[in-house]
Order: structure tokens, then sequence, then C-alpha cells
């Protein structure tokens, strides 16, 4: 299935890329989704702690099941001032 | 005494007078530097229901023990003052040059009371002090005053602390700027210096702070930039170097992070993902950034400086607007126009605003526009909707420069301003008149209790567990469970980076407990866990008390129903939540044994801490 990603601010400059359609096995979870972006863009956090994902808008689990066309927004927050 | 001076300069403007007096190796270790010195002497030298904008307030400049040493991220400095917001404890802090030249001018701290009855600036050089006219700087930006004043004194490496033309007016959020666009901005500051006359207290100095070991100094510096090239953070460090706090502007303002629409909207549907990228620091260097800009003493260099040649607002070089800003003047008012807020962070640095204040005000008046309670007769002219950008800056022009009875008003603060017109309480988003800072609790709970019990409401720099829940989705942030003991650890510890004259960002390198790898070499203090503990907590409760002396108590600071969700959002990433912030409050009032409803410190916990006598007698512990 078709998922869209964007990568927001820190995200973006780690994937060093904005946006991309990712084919991903049926039953994929968000958790499954960043590891399989993790081996594709090699300077992403490999600890899922501290990482939001908004899918469709929302806040979710790890353990979500995604669906063909799902919006997926990775992004880590690191403060500021 | 190494790490110090030993000096501190008390100024008297009303007697046009000054006399050195010493620091004492006891205040010193007691309170360390900056406001915890600061607090100690404001405490014991002024009485309560001393009017804020009068004679008998100090304003206080002061330093820590590793400014001006050769230790890492030691740049900064504390102005120190009674709020004229607040009417009680203020503190604002700032980087750049000043603090460190002030150190090397043979000065732990200068403090300033009384008043002039013309303008005047403090100009101090290698340890000698004069109280000289600044009538011809009065009404000059802080651009052209340090300009000024290096030709008039013929000192091109002088450090200025100053305020500009909204200082001079008593604008309720006028700051204290040094080196152009650093700002110790919060709570008024400016305000004071203004009711004072005293424009700048300027500084040269080409002294040395002496150090316990300075052998130690650069192994302990070594150690840090091997962690930071090296350890946990290794990865983001140069990320932070090339885009500062504007490296997550986009994701702040969709996440819930930042506040939107005055608090009352949701990022993701009100302001959206392609308004929001305008203010990331990879889409806004590549059009404007000319060099870096960094603090003394810091490898990392988060600043700096944009050239705006053309557009709309050309402004020339000027200061990158840092996350506070881009979120205050952006996504708090809906303003997707990247130009209009390198010009609104240009008029506040120059006139001397608190940007956080400043934004926050302008999108209160823009919510009070949009719902009636102010009229275009009210505004002067001005279609104060939301992201309007050419009305956002005129009002910030005329909020810097009060040339209209609407930017009378503005200047006043949010706050201030629903005093003066008598209406628009409903959509303050305030406590105890200080706006807050953008990191909104819903999405960081532990800010709620940040903004409600720190001694200098509202922000966001004070400890405490809202800066490492931002960074962490897991909900079980929202459990207020057991929160005592991890928020007030997060809080003392915070207190001696800032007293010890630590940058905050220090936390961004992935070393753990820098003041206490840096405070032993410099100071020759073991300056063990149990005793920073304790320091911090001596820190932590002098502000307080002087908030206590003053009359106030816990339920003076309640929080605006927004920002804890009352009622929640009905959509968006945080839709539904509401914080349960009681819970972090009367768990921080227990871990820190103050009783819940005076706010008064147990007697006997602060007996052990020692060094408050001042503090128990005065409150009548």
């Amino acid at each position: 299935m078709h998922i869209n990603v964007t990568f927001s601010s820190l995200s973006r400059i780690l994937a060093g890329v904005e946006q991309e359609i990712l084919v991903v096995p049926e039953g994929t979870t968000v958790d499954r989704l960043f590891r399989i972006l993790g081996q594709k863009h090699q300077n992403l956090p490999q600890d899922i702690k501290g990482t939001y994902f908004l899918v469709n808008g929302h806040n979710c689990t790890h353990d979500l099941v995604l669906a063909e066309g799902d919006q997926v927004l990775i992004f880590q927050l690191l403060g500021g001032g | 005494m190494n790490g110090y001076c030993g000096k501190m300069l008390f100024v008297d403007l009303t007697k046009r007078s000054y006399e050195v007096q010493a620091l004492t190796e006891e205040t010193a270790r007691q309170f360390i530097g900056g406001y915890g010195i600061g607090a100690k002497v404001l405490f014991k030298r002024m009485k309560s229901g001393a009017n804020p904008l009068g004679p008998d307030n100090i304003v206080g400049f002061t330093t820590g023990p590793l400014t001006g040493t050769d230790a890492l991220f030691s740049g900064r400095y504390t102005v120190v003052c009674k709020s004229p917001v607040t009417g009680g404890w203020n503190d604002a802090n700032s980087g750049g040059f000043f603090g460190p030249e002030l150190k090397k001018a043979g000065f732990d701290a200068v403090f300033v009371q009384g008043a002039s009855e013309t303008p005047v600036y403090v100009w101090i050089k290698d340890g000698e002090v004069a109280i000289k006219d600044a009538a011809h700087l009065w009404g000059k930006d802080v651009l052209e005053t340090e300009e000024t004043l290096k030709a008039e004194l013929g000192e091109n490496r002088l450090r200025a602390a100053m305020i500009g033309p909204a200082g001079e007016k008593m604008s309720l959020i006028s700051a204290v700027i040094n080196d152009g666009h650093r700002a110790a901005g919060r709570g008024g500051s400016g305000a004071v210096m203004g009711s004072k006359k005293l424009k700048a207290v300027v500084v040269r100095g080409t002294g040395n702070v002496p150090v316990a070991d300075s052998e130690k100094l650069k192994a302990a510096n070594q150690e840090i930039l091997h962690i930071m090239k090296n350890g946990p953070m290794a990865q983001f460090v140069p990320i932070f170097s090339t885009f500062g706090t504007t490296m997550a502007v986009s994701a702040a303002a969709i996440s819930g992070d930042s506040p939107v629409k005055n608090w009352g909207g949701v990022g993701i549907v009100d302001y959206g993902q392609d308004g929001a990228k305008n203010f990331d620091g990879m889409v806004m260097d590549p059009k404007y950034r000319v060099r870096k800009y960094a603090c003394a003493k810091c490898p990392i260099g988060c600043g700096a400086i944009y050239n705006v040649k053309g557009g709309k607002w050309p402004v020339g070089e000027t200061g990158r607007p840092e996350y506070e800003t881009s979120a205050a003047f952006g996504c708090l008012m809906l303003n997707k126009d990247l130009d209009a807020v390198i010009k609104c962070n240009h008029i506040c640095n120059t006139y001397g605003l608190d940007t956080i204040s400043a934004g926050a005000t302008v999108s209160w008046a823009i919510e009070c526009y949009e719902n009636g309670i102010l009229s275009k007769e009210d505004t002067g002219g001005i279609e104060l909707t939301w992201g309007n950008a050419e009305a956002i800056v005129k009002a910030t022009e005329e909020m810097a420069d009060q040339s209209t009875e609407f930017g009378k008003v503005l200047a006043l603060g949010s706050a201030g301003a629903t005093e003066k017109i008598g209406k628009g309480v409903e959509y303050l988003n305030s406590v105890k008149g200080i706006e807050l800072a953008m990191h909104d609790p819903r999405l960081a709970p532990g800010f709620a209790r940040t903004y409600a019990v720190d001694p200098t409401p509202g922000r966001h720099t004070k400890g405490g567990m809202g800066m490492s829940q931002m960074r962490n989705p897991d909900p079980s942030k929202y459990n207020s469970e057991g929160s005592g003991e991890p928020d007030l650890q997060a809080t003392v510890f915070t207190e001696i980076v800032n007293t010890a004259g630590l940058c905050y960002f220090n936390s961004f390198t992935g070393v753990p407990n820098m003041a206490g790898k840096l405070m032993p070499p410099v100071t020759g203090w073991d300056f063990s866990p149990e005793e920073q503990r304790n320091t911090g907590l001596r820190i932590y409760n002098m502000r307080h008390a002087f908030n206590l002396r003053e009359g106030m108590k816990p339920a003076d600071f309640p929080l605006p129903k927004r920002c804890v969700g009352d009622p929640p959002q009905t959509e968006g990433p945080i839709k539904g939540l509401t914080v349960e912030h009681k819970g972090f409050i009367r768990n921080f009032f227990k871990a820190i044994d103050w009783d819940e409803t005076t706010g008064k410190p147990r007697r006997s916990s602060l007996e052990k801490l020692g060094g408050m006598e001042d503090a128990i007698n005065a409150l009548g512990l």
C-alpha cells in the first residue's frame, strides 16, 4: 500500500527530503514504518522514543496499523527559546 | 575568590553617587550569582511595597562565577528588579558579551537605585566608575545608542546593556537589550530602567577573572567538546549550530507545542504545514543569512545575522528571529509572512521590547478586534485581523514608539491594556500579567506548573519537566502521580545553570550536569550534588520569599483556561485533552515543602538550607 510521508523540521533535515510516497506491505504499523524509514534514511534517529507521528492529522500509538493513502507526518521537538 | 571579582557596585542615581561593596565568599557560595545573588541583595535592601517604577526599586545586572572565564557556554548575565507587571520578583537572562565584559571590568554585579532627573548612563572601565549625561542618547534606538557611545568614549570594544525608546517611555513589556539583538526580555525590566532615566550600563574591561585551576578547566572544556562530538546529541549539535532554535518551528506549530491563534486555534487546522514551514531555519537562512552569531565562549553559536535588503520591510542587518519570536509573531496570530516577522523582531530589538509579550499582546488585540471588543476607531484605523501582516507590523511599530493612542495601550502589555480599556480580559493568556511563553502545557503539562509556580510566572526557561516532556510523545507524561521530586530536581538544577552564568542550551549538548563539571575548576569548590541541590533550593526559595513578602500567595497566579484545555480542543493532535495541572502543582508544593494555601515554606526547611535568615524573619515563619 502507499503511504504519504512528510518530514517536518528536524526530521526533514535528517532525512534530507521533505516528502515521499512509500510502498509498504499491508498491515504495516507506525513502528514498522519508522524502522523502514530508518533503513532508508540513515541519519534519522534509531530510537523511536523522541519521534512524533501524526497520522491524518491525529496523534497515534506506535502499534497503529496504517491504511492505503494515509498521510504520516514525522517530526521531533527539541525546544526553543 | 576564584570565579569572582569579589566586588559589587551600588549606584544611587538620586544622589548621583556610588559605592563599591565586597561580595563575600559566604554569599557567593550560598547564592552563586545571577538572580541568586540578585534576590539576596534586593530582598535585603528593598522594603515590601516599593513602587516598581519609583526610586526605591533596584535594578541589578548580575553575572555568575563562570562568566568572564574560559568556561564554555558561560556568556550569560541576568537583570533583576521588582517587576512593574507582577509587583513581585523579576529576573531576565541574556547572552551576548555584556556579562563577561562586566566581570573583566572588575564587578560581579551592578545595582542601581534611586532615579535621576535627567537621562544618564553608568560607565565602568576597569574598575573606574562614572555617571554620565545621556540626554543626547534619549530617544535613540539601541543600535544608534551603541554607535554613539563607542564614538564618544573612544572605545570600540565596549559593551552595553541598554533600553531603547520603549523602555524610556516605560512600556511594561520593554526589555533590556545588549549587543544589538540579545534581550533580557521578560517582566518589564526596561520600564524600571526608564523610570530611573537610566539609559544604559556601559562597560569595558581588560582584567582577568581568577580561576582555581586553569588546567582542570581546560580539561573540563575538552571533555564537554568530546561529548558534544561523540555523545547522545552528536547528531543534533551541528544542526542546532546551523539553525539554532529555528530548527523546529514548523513542527512546533503543527504539533500542539506552539500556541496558535491566541491559544484558541489548532496548528494543523488553522495555520497549516505550508504556512509553518516558512519559519524553519532551512527555509529562512538561504534567503537572508549572512553570518553566524555566537555568544561569548559558546562552541555552538546558535544565532545568525540576516540581511534583508528588499521586499516590503528592508531592515538591513538584523538578528535572526528565534523560535519564541517566530511563534509569537507567526502562528500565534496566524501570520505566514516571514518578512513581517523579521520586521517585528527588528522593531522589538531596536526599540527594546520583549518579543514574547509583544507578539502575545498584538495577538490578544487581534482577537479583541475580530470579536468586536476593539473597533477600527480604537485601533486608529488598523484592520487588525488574523494573519494580516501589514496590520501586525503597523501595530507593532505603534506599540514600540507609542506614537498613537492605540500604541500606548498596546505598550502596557495585554493585561495592562485590558485594565486600561476595561475589556478584553477573556482573551488574556497570562499569569499575573505576564504573557505565557510559546510552549503549550497541553502538549507538555510540566509547563503548566512552571508557568504558575515559578516566582517569575509565564516563563519557559525556569526548569521543571516541560522541556523534557515536550521532546517525548509518551502519554504517560500527563499523569502527575509521583511528579513532585523529578519536577523539583529539574527545577533546582536549572537554578544552578542560570546563576552560574551558563546558557540554558547547554542541555542540547548531551553533557550531563555541565555546571557540576565547570564550577569546581573555576571556583575551587567541591560543589557536590548535595551542595548543588541545596544551593538551588536556597536560590528558588529566596526569589519566592520576595513575592511572599509582597503579600502574594498561590491563588494570585491562576493559569488561563485555554492553556490547560479548559475546554479541550475538538480537533488536532491534542484534541480532547485537559491538563490535570493541579496535581502537578500540588506535588511540587509537597516536594519543596511549601504550604499549598499560603505558599509559605516550612521554617525548618529554610533553617536547614542556611542563608535564609532575612526571609525567615521577614515572613514571620
